[in-house]
């Protein structure tokens, strides 16, 4: 008896785990839910300027990620937003991450991650959920004393049809357009920060090469900062496809 | 040759007259049991039973062949068992992977004398929970997700065994099926580690304080008070590796040291604390290292050998106790005192004393006398 049962077995298993063959391997990729562009102004105040990606970025990540990067200088106050976007290509696996990964692999130690709805652009969807990381690291000023730097991140994924701040969830409508509709959405992973200068003279260089000293910003100030300056960026790049908002909104 | 003074001769005195030794015949000693003798029954059954073993193997075999050599993931380059592989190491804090499969042996050569003893049957329950972990895999390939691939495993094998030996078999290898999920890297760990790290911070810093050590604890960084030294808590030291392996080994303890299932969730449910427990232990220690012999000896040789010395047993030793507070029980002398009935009052004035009962009027100071 026990014979059978276990002929009975390695013929299920065998023939159960051989459908496999017969699941398709590829999927329909969807067009971005973006423009991989960004624009050298912003509102009236801010003047972007290109930043490169470097090699090593480039050779990280799958050889048709798309990527655009700006560092956006405000001309009154001298605050500065650096904007960056990357566009996953057909390898999904190896084009986009959540940040916490790279950001530890940087350096940084991620003191607070929190999900908020910040305004999204008038003529787009009333707010937008998005997640916003205070990041730190330690640093030596100039005369040598310990110093723990900060950033404040805001991160999203924008895929061709869904929106959102969660890589559970982008996980999630993956698995979802793959068994349901056999289809990829094309994300792209748009991430906007910004330095706390609270308690340090931070000098940096602008596009002319002269030296600035950035104004001082408390974390709550700079991610003020960050939040006004979202819906004004936004609708340069997010496509809006034949007038129908992106869902969940 | 006879003394004057001695006593005369008798039966028992005399050498001639003891009786000879009696020979007791030795009964054979039992053999002690080898360690491995349970698995050489297996392995008698399993010659014994070719047909069934040559199955038992095409089983292997095909699970084998479906996760090591079929490439559904990363655009048809990788199989789940190389995903996984890939997956064990530093970066997702799963060091600690290759170590599962040795454990799942372990457990299932553990559980040999309970499979022994197990009344063989079968279950159509088994071809279900069979089928859950072949749907779950071919999910897994069109989805493009390797971790439901390496969760189908421990369905496919606890299915097989419910289906081909039964209900008292399968029960004695769930824990050894459900340990395998530990095998599969969970993707937010890496945010677990910022949690761990401020926790961590905190509580070294505070642990300082308390022993007179003052310490400065500032988001992830601990400094000392006069600028001394100072430790920056990096993710590798939050805790979170030392955490996952505590973890699966709390599992194991509660498996084969509890006997009931409400003291295994309890403590198992408590393996971060004893994680955490033996994390401050090694941080606390690394700081009064540096105290006394300097940052660069603490942060480096001391560092490198402080998990297995201070952070293990300090996790384990937390463990133990845990383990004995949750079957503490009390003994039958504090039982008795417990349940004993109050004493009597004090008797009135001139008051005659019970019958069977020898009291005095004590005054209200004086301590009760019982009636043995």
């Amino acid at each position: 008896m026990i014979t059978k049962r276990l002929l009975v077995v390695a013929l299920f298993l065998a023939l159960g785990l051989g459908c496999v063959f017969l699941v398709p391997s590829s999927a329909r990729l969807q067009p971005a839910g973006i423009v991989l562009n960004l624009p050298t102004q912003v509102g009236s105040d801010w003047i972007g300027q290109d930043v490169e990606v470097t090699e090593k970025e480039r050779v990280g990540l799958a050889s048709d990620t798309g990527f655009v990067r700006k560092l956006y200088t405000n001309r009154n106050t001298g605050d500065q937003i650096f904007v960056g976007i990357v566009l996953s290509g057909e390898d999904m696996a190896n084009s986009i991450h959540r940040p916490e990964r790279c950001l530890i692999a940087q350096g940084w130690a991620v003191a607070d991650s929190q999900t908020r709805l910040v305004p999204g652009a008038p003529s787009a969807a009333p707010s937008v959920e998005i997640k916003r990381l205070v990041h730190s690291r330690p640093v030596k000023t100039t005369d040598g004393k310990p110093f723990n730097y900060r950033n404040v991140t805001y991160y999203w994924f924008i895929g061709s049809h869904d929106r959102t701040a969660s890589h559970w969830q982008r996980t999630f409508f993956d698995i979802r357009d793959r068994l349901v509709y056999g289809e990829n959405q094309r994300w792209a992973y748009v991430t906007i920060a910004t330095a706390v200068t609270e308690g340090i003279r931070h000098v940096v260089k602008d596009a002319q090469g002269r030296q600035i000293e950035l104004p001082q910003r408390s974390e709550e100030q700079a991610s003020k900062i960050v939040e006004e300056f979202i819906p004004q960026v936004l609708p340069s790049f997010e496509r809006r496809g034949a007038g129908e908002p992106i869902a969940g909104l | 040759m006879n003394s004057s003074n001695s006593s005369p001769p008798d039966a028992l005195s005399s050498p001639a007259a003891l009786p000879p030794p009696r020979r007791v015949p030795r009964t054979p000693a039992a053999p002690l049991e080898p360690w491995y003798a349970e698995t050489l029954v297996w392995g008698r059954w399993l010659i014994s039973q070719p047909a069934a073993a040559a199955l038992l193997l095409a089983f292997v075999a095909a699970l084998t062949v479906f996760y090591g050599f079929v490439h559904p993931f990363n655009s048809g380059k990788v199989s789940a068992f190389q995903w996984m592989w890939s997956a064990w190491n530093p970066e997702t804090h799963y060091e600690h992977g290759p170590f599962i499969p040795c454990v799942f042996l372990f457990l299932v050569w553990n559980a040999q004398a309970k499979l022994r003893n197990a009344t063989l049957g079968s279950s159509k329950w088994g071809l279900a929970v069979l089928g859950f972990g072949v749907l779950l895999y071919l999910v897994s390939a069109r989805a493009l997700q390797p971790r439901l691939a390496l969760a189908a495993i421990p369905f496919l094998l606890w299915g097989a065994v419910l289906y081909v030996w039964g209900r008292q078999a399968a029960r004695a290898l769930l824990f050894p099926c459900a340990f395998l999920f530990f095998m599969i890297p969970l993707p937010g760990v890496e945010q677990a580690t910022v949690g761990l790290q401020l926790l961590a911070t905190k509580l070294a810093g505070a642990t300082c304080n308390l022993i007179g050590l003052r310490m400065v604890a500032d988001g992830t960084t601990l400094r000392a008070a006069n600028d001394a030294f100072h430790f920056e808590i990096a993710d590798g030291c939050s805790g979170i590796n030392s955490f996952m392996a505590i973890t699966m080994l709390t599992a194991v303890f509660v498996h084969m040291t509890q006997d009931r299932f409400w003291k295994k969730v309890v403590l198992f449910a408590a393996s971060g604390v004893f994680a955490i427990v033996g994390n401050v232990a090694r941080l606390t220690s690394i700081m009064i290292v540096a105290r006394f012999f300097g940052q660069d000896f603490a942060g480096k040789q001391f560092h490198d050998v402080s998990a297995y010395i201070i952070s293990f047993p300090f996790a384990f030793a937390s463990m133990w106790l845990a383990s004995k507070v949750v079957n503490w029980k009390p003994t039958a002398e504090q039982k008795e005192r417990w349940t004993r009935p109050a004493a009597p009052a004090s008797s009135p004035a001139g008051g005659t004393a019970a019958a069977g009962l020898a009291t005095a009027a004590t005054p209200a100071t004086a301590r009760p006398t019982y009636d043995y």
